[in-house]
């Protein structure tokens, strides 16, 4: 799965892209962690070219949003595809987690510069 | 080459060539080299009258014989010399052979005790840290390294030097020389990474795909020739000891890990109910198939008296141990909860299993599904209740096939989150089977989804059987549907049907 990281200002952006799976989230939880040891919690983890999540993935968010909510921020999602979005509205996890549109969305909608 | 110091046979030889010149009538001989008197018969006698030289320009070794007049006898004195001289050359020679050999008796013998050794060290860091230790003694160096490159993972750096280096000097030597295998010797100190004046180095044939090499580094003077051919003895023998090495690595690895797996099997499986309830009206069957990893499913049903039929089902995330322990815990507080807690709604089971469970799932970052069905004594209503768990499917005897969707997130997420009950009417003939994903995310070999409306079509095939037929018969479809596909995930059900 390739990873792209980046910031926006104090906003962490992961930008995910392949087979989001049980094997794939090492870096992606190492990820989570590092922003949270940074003082960051305002995180924004895209989607949009995920095409494959698992339960193990999920998790790996669950926990992210946990840590970022403890600290009064948030982890948000942007661009599900249709195959990812089913399984976040199977589990109902569509509305533990705020999804939005488009990663700009997501970024303004956190409401700090 | 130095006569300074003649050995005893040579100087009894020389005073043999003497004594003839002084029959004759010499006064005294003396022998020079490059100049200076080495010997001289009658023994220290210097002489400073003129006299007749004889020289041997090979090895610059000239007689001086004092007081003779006699003519004639040069080419004599020239002769002598010289073949004194091949005399010399020829036992300095067989000295430095000798010396020669024993060395390289001495290193045969090392070699060989390391090669005893290497044999019984079977970890690849002992292997590795006796290579090193041993390979930098033998060549008199400062220090040695090794560094074996494993697909898929950090190279490995084992170091053993009187002064060490840092990791990324030797890291970059291995580079630099994987680059080039045949150039074993880097000569040219501009090539060299910082900190090592001169190296030595040959790699250790191992399996394909990895990359092993030994580095011996900073030796007074320069490496020789033998020192790289002993280096290269070394690495030969050791690459079948690496191997071996990384073989037994291996090995212990897949041990590990078929016990783990063989041992969350035991886990899960003895937690599934050994028996099902036999209930007037009520036909309930439920199994679980666990894939050769364990998954983290589990099912229960709980018949108690003067109580209503209580069925749960749930999938743990992650797979092997943690998720059977995690599964086992989940199981039994719901078990408890069903039997001891005074409840109306399945929604108040969900709710204790998140607040007693919350903790345990939040520290190692995994939740899990569930369902809770409560039938009516009535036998017309199912109250149920659904953490994210899919699919559950509803097949009225007469009409559409139904997919009950949860309505709220998995347990062992939010603090103290509020579950929400559902019901549902059902009648005579009808039918209701809770399923985890492990059915509907079957693939064939082409890597296409079993799906839930092949499972939607699928009961409405079965839906006339018994609540076993049915059960039976959909596994029997999702595992044709497979084929030779391995199962990856756990494959757990319950079905539900009214008969009265």
């Amino acid at each position: 799965m390739e990873i792209n990281k980046k910031t926006s200002g104090s906003i962490a952006i992961l930008q995910l892209k392949g087979r989001f799976d049980a094997h794939e989230i090492a870096p992606v939880t190492a990820w989570l962690q590092t922003q949270i040891d940074t003082g960051i919690f305002h995180v924004i983890v895209n989607l949009e070219g995920v095409n494959f999540i698992d339960s193990t993935a999920l998790a790996s968010l669950v926990r992210g949003l946990k840590h970022c909510r403890e600290k009064g921020g948030d982890l948000r999602l942007c661009v599900l595809q249709p195959a990812v979005r089913v399984i976040f509205e199977l589990t109902r996890l569509d509305k533990a987690f705020n999804i939005l549109v488009t990663e700009e969305e997501a970024a303004a909608s956190f409401g700090i510069s | 080459m130095s006569l300074a110091n003649l050995v005893p046979q040579h100087k009894t030889e020389f005073e043999t060539m003497a004594t003839v010149w002084l029959q004759l009538g010499a006064s005294s001989v003396e022998l020079l080299e490059n100049g200076s008197v080495i010997a001289s018969y009658p023994v220290g006698k210097t002489d400073l009258t003129p006299a007749m030289i004889a020289n041997d320009k090979v090895t610059g070794l000239e007689l001086h014989i004092h007081n003779f007049m006699r003519s004639g006898w040069q080419p004599s004195a020239d002769l002598q010399i010289q073949m004194f001289g091949q005399v010399l050359n020829a036992d300095q020679e067989m000295d430095a052979l000798t010396s020669s050999l024993v060395e390289t008796q001495d290193r045969l013998v090392a070699l060989y005790d390391l090669s005893r050794a290497t044999r019984r060290a079977i970890e690849v860091d002992d292997l590795l840290n006796l290579l090193t230790v041993e390979s930098s003694r033998l060549l008199d160096a400062d220090g040695a390294f090794a560094v074996v490159y494993l697909p898929g993972q950090p190279p490995i750096v084992r170091q053993s030097a009187a002064n060490p280096l840092p990791e990324s000097q030797l890291l970059a030597a291995a580079a630099l020389y994987r680059l080039d295998p045949n150039k074993r010797t880097f000569k040219d100190s501009q090539t060299l990474p910082t900190g090592l004046r001169n190296v030595v180095m040959s790699y250790m044939p191992v399996r394909d795909k990895v990359f092993a090499c030994l580095g011996v580094f900073n030796k007074d003077g320069n490496f020789t020739a033998p020192d790289s051919k002993l280096l290269k003895a070394i690495t030969d023998q050791a690459g079948a000891n690496l191997d071996n090495a990384l073989l037994y690595q291996d090995a212990i690895l897949r041990v590990r890990q078929d016990t783990e797996m063989d041992l969350a099997r035991q886990v899960q499986t003895s937690l599934m109910p050994q028996s099902l309830p036999k209930l007037k009206g009520v036909d309930i069957y439920g199994v679980s198939i666990p894939a050769l990893q364990v998954g983290g499913d589990f099912f229960d049903v709980v018949a108690m008296p003067n109580r209503p039929l209580v069925f749960l089902m749930g999938d743990v995330t992650g797979k092997g141990m943690p998720a059977a322990l995690l599964m086992s815990m989940t199981h039994t507080v719901a078990r408890s909860a069903i039997r001891y807690m005074p409840f109306k709604a399945p929604n108040q089971i969900l709710e204790r299993l998140n607040k007693d469970l919350l903790d345990d799932y939040s520290t190692v970052g995994m939740f899990t599904t569930a369902f809770v069905g409560v039938l009516e004594e009535t036998n017309q209503r199912l109250l149920y209740s659904n953490a994210g768990q899919s699919p559950i499917i509803f097949i009225p005897q007469k009409g559409e096939p139904l997919l009950l969707e949860a309505d709220d997130i998995p347990v062992g997420i939010f603090d103290g989150h509020i579950y929400k009950s559902q019901t549902l009417e059902i009648s005579i003939g009808d039918v209701l089977v809770a399923m985890t994903d492990g059915f509907n995310e079957t693939r064939d070999q082409t890597g296409e989804l079993f799906g839930i409306e092949r499972l939607k079509s699928e009961l409405v095939k079965l839906v006339h059987l018994s609540a076993q037929e049915i059960a039976t018969g959909l596994i029997q479809a999702v595992s044709d549907y497979a084929g030779d596909h391995p199962q990856d995930d756990d494959r757990t059900l319950v079905v539900l049907k009214v008969t009265s």
